[in-house]
């Protein structure tokens, strides 16, 4: 009864270690051995023979095993003893007086176990089980994903080309925080950012659901934030954050289950001041846990924006933000904002390559960047595709125009456009005097990203008196009443390309026209390769791309894991846990304030030290 | 300044002015600080004013008459986007009573643009990329 009653007390020592040195502060294993390796611990003099597990795959390491020796014996005399039992090696594990002993390979793991347990200096001894990581989810690209599992794989496709492959192991231990949680539903997560896909088939179940579109457009000032620009940033950051895990397609997010709240403050040119504020604002009022900006600026210290931040610590939200891609140092003169804000509910982000490198980009700082993690060949989610389409069939209104798919001053061309109509045929042939002639071709536009016209031409006319102009109508007919989107006189060889970002309708026209005056002619155009290239919303593309944007959502992703698993975690609890848990990294060291690269089963493990706790004593 | 000055002043102040006094600066185009501050990444001629205690918007709008000033957009809690046409720069504009005694705010709105890493295609806008 009594030994049984130590064995209990050892298993659940074991079990609940962390409460043995509770107030320490660091890294402790959270997983514990089952009932049935509990019982294998051996107290001294115990009579009951060790029972060994037995599995499909190994549970221990053989020739080795865990020894305890009685507290009350000195270090050197531990190693003295050890010394004396003619073991192979004797390596001291953690703070107390515990030896990783490995022996000959002639004793089986469970006769060692019983023959040191039989020495009345030991207090247990017990075998050094494996763990392996579970929860691997089914995601059809996760293999490329190799911020969750380094395995030194080739990141196809990736443009970052130093280190790739990397290292194995260099990454942050996600599989064996899955161990634990991959379900963060209950956490919200704003990105705030160029807007998110949110059809998208990784993101969609993820979204946050407080409102119709899942965010706000503080953009363009409405609750759509969607990224009608076809910017591509936030719908990759959400991605790294929580692509759906587990579906069997694509990616997978830090978190599995998660709920993002897209928060669109960057337009094409970028954001302002103005538009972050209230997208900070909009995100604590509307209950979000973490906030990620994937952003930043170099100008003077923004007050507005720092009060933002503190807005959030004030309401017990983290934020994430990334370091900056100049390869500055943030610490001189090259402030990066809101990376260096010095407010304790905000972690900057360094970006690391495959092999635990600083990325040649990633910007640093002593005491304004706090820790690295994956940044470059990041696959994840992307908001669209292009879908090119040659055009033809063009209908001219006057005379002059013809096209045709061979013509033979143009090598390899399958479609031309020209004016005047022997322009193919003769090549010393002109456009009449006194011309006004156009062409046009209508084009479904509508339901799209964006849209855009491109061509090869060959242009001569007199220069400052006959001009080739393009033009698009978004309701049909003959466009050539609208501001012109390109324009040109004199003689040039080239690519033209305009945007149709004003004509994604139904009906959208886009047309040429040439017009020439009472003198003087030349040997007119040719428009070849014509192409418009229609950019579409899908749900289906995924990219790989680098910065430390693509390094602070990794980090948002840990922080939403912590909090999940963590539901009384405040904000400082998560950013110490994040900061305190990582792993040295020697590329950090000098470059961040910790040196250390994010790992999510270290933050999971991590013991913040009590606060506010008081008792009485007797 | 005689009595009778000062207290044509002060009736002025209080008309022009309501509950935030003030001595406008020269309204004047300085280009040298525009430039100066463009290089620092702000938007031109937008400052985020914001309100002290008794001061209303309107009262902002009267002291930059002269720069033409226009609300962009109320931002919430006492704070507003404004643009001004002839834009004599932030420290110009913080001399004026309401700012330099720390009743009201006022700052630049600062640009901000998404990390991605220059050069890269893949990080472009869809628009801009080429296939």
């Amino acid at each position: 009864m009594k030994n049984k009653q130590i064995a209990l007390s050892l298993a659940t020592a074991l079990i609940l270690g962390f409460i043995s040195i509770a107030g320490a502060s660091g890294p402790l294993p959270i997983a514990a051995p089952d009932a049935s390796q509990a019982n294998t611990i051996v107290d001294t003099g115990k009579t009951k023979p060790a029972t060994l597990s037995t599995s499909a795959r190994p549970t221990m390491v053989e020739g080795e095993i865990l020894v305890t020796f009685k507290s009350t014996l000195s270090s050197s005399n531990v190693d003295d003893m050890v010394n004396g039992m003619g073991v192979i090696t004797a390596k001291k594990v953690g703070k107390k007086n515990v030896r990783l002993v490995k022996f000959s390979g002639n004793m089986s793991v469970q006769q060692a176990v019983n023959s040191f347990a039989a020495d009345s200096n030991i207090v247990a001894a017990q075998p050094n089980y494996l763990y392996y990581p579970n929860a691997v989810p089914n995601d059809s690209s996760y293999g490329q994903v190799w911020a969750h599992k380094n395995t030194g794989q080739t990141i196809t496709n990736g443009s970052y080309l130093t280190n790739n492959p990397g290292s194995a192991g260099s990454d942050m231990d996600t599989e064996l925080a899955w161990d634990e949680i991959t379900d963060c539903s209950a956490i919200i997560v704003a990105v705030i950012d160029t807007g998110i896909n949110y059809t998208h088939q990784d993101l969609a179940s993820n979204m946050w659901t407080g409102n119709t579109n899942s965010g706000w457009d503080f953009v363009d000032d409405d609750n759509d934030p969607m990224p009608v620009d076809g910017q591509i940033h936030g719908t990759h950051v959400a991605g790294t954050i929580g692509a759906r895990g587990n579906n069997s397609v694509g990616v997978t997010g830090v978190c599995w289950q998660i709920q993002i709240m897209a928060l669109r403050a960057l337009g094409s040119t970028g954001g302002t001041t103005s538009g972050i504020i209230q997208a900070i604002e909009f995100a604590v009022d509307n209950g979000a846990h973490i906030i990620n900006m994937s952003l930043g600026g170099g100008g003077d210290f923004d007050s507005l924006f720092s009060d933002s931040i503190t807005y959030a610590r004030d309401r017990d939200v983290v934020v994430v933000v990334a370091a900056g891609n100049e390869a500055n140092d943030n610490d001189t003169a090259n402030a990066s904002w809101p990376c260096n804000f010095t407010q304790d509910n905000l972690v900057c982000v360094a970006a690391l390559d495959q092999a635990y490198a600083l990325a040649d980009f990633s910007n640093t700082g002593t005491t304004s960047v706090d820790v690295g993690a994956p940044g470059v060949n990041i696959l994840s989610t992307w908001p669209g595709g292009v879908n090119t389409v040659r055009s033809t069939g063009w209908t001219q209104s006057g005379s002059g125009w013809a096209t045709t798919d061979s013509c033979t001053r143009i090598t390899g061309s399958p479609v031309a456009l020209f004016n005047p109509i022997n322009w193919c045929t003769t090549p010393n042939s002109t456009y009449a005097n006194n011309t006004d002639s156009t062409i046009s071709k209508y084009f479904p536009l509508n339901d799209l990203l964006g849209a855009e016209f491109s061509a090869k031409a060959i242009i001569n006319t007199e220069a400052g008196y006959d001009f080739v102009r393009a033009y698009a109508r978004a309701n049909g007919g003959n466009p050539d009443s609208t501001t012109p989107l390109f324009s040109f006189s004199g003689t040039a060889a080239g690519e033209i390309s305009f945007s149709l970002e004003n004509c994604l309708t139904r009906f959208c026209t886009v047309g040429f026209r040439l017009t020439s005056d009472s003198s003087v002619v030349g040997s007119g155009l040719a428009l070849f390769d014509m192409e418009i290239q229609k950019i579409e919303y899908n749900s289906s593309t995924y990219e790989s791309i680098n910065g430390t944007s693509m390094a602070s959502p990794n980090v948002a992703g840990i922080a939403a894991l912590l909090r999940a698993y963590n539901p009384g975690y405040s904000y400082l609890d998560t950013v110490n846990a994040i900061l305190g848990s990582g792993e040295d990294t020697a590329s950090l060291v000098g470059t961040t304030t910790t040196g250390k690269a994010v790992n999510a089963m270290g933050a999971l493990s991590f013991i913040n030290v009590p606060t506010g706790v008081s008792a009485t004593l007797p | 300044m005689t009595r009778r000055t000062a207290l044509l002043f002060s009736i002025t102040a209080m008309v022009v002015l309501s509950a935030c006094s003030s001595e406008q600066p020269q309204a004047h185009m300085n280009k040298n600080t525009m430039q100066q501050e463009a290089q620092k990444k702000v938007m031109a001629g937008e400052y985020i004013v914001t309100l002290g205690k008794s001061v209303c918007i309107e009262d902002i709008k009267q002291q930059f008459s002269a720069y033409g000033p226009n609300v962009i957009e109320d931002l919430g809690r006492g704070r507003y986007l404004i643009h001004l046409e002839q834009d004599p720069g932030l420290n110009a504009l913080k001399k004026i009573n309401c700012f330099k005694a720390s009743t009201c705010k006022i700052q630049h709105n600062f640009k901000y643009k998404a990390f991605g890493k220059t050069g890269d295609q893949n990080e472009l806008p869809l628009l801009n990329r080429r296939y």
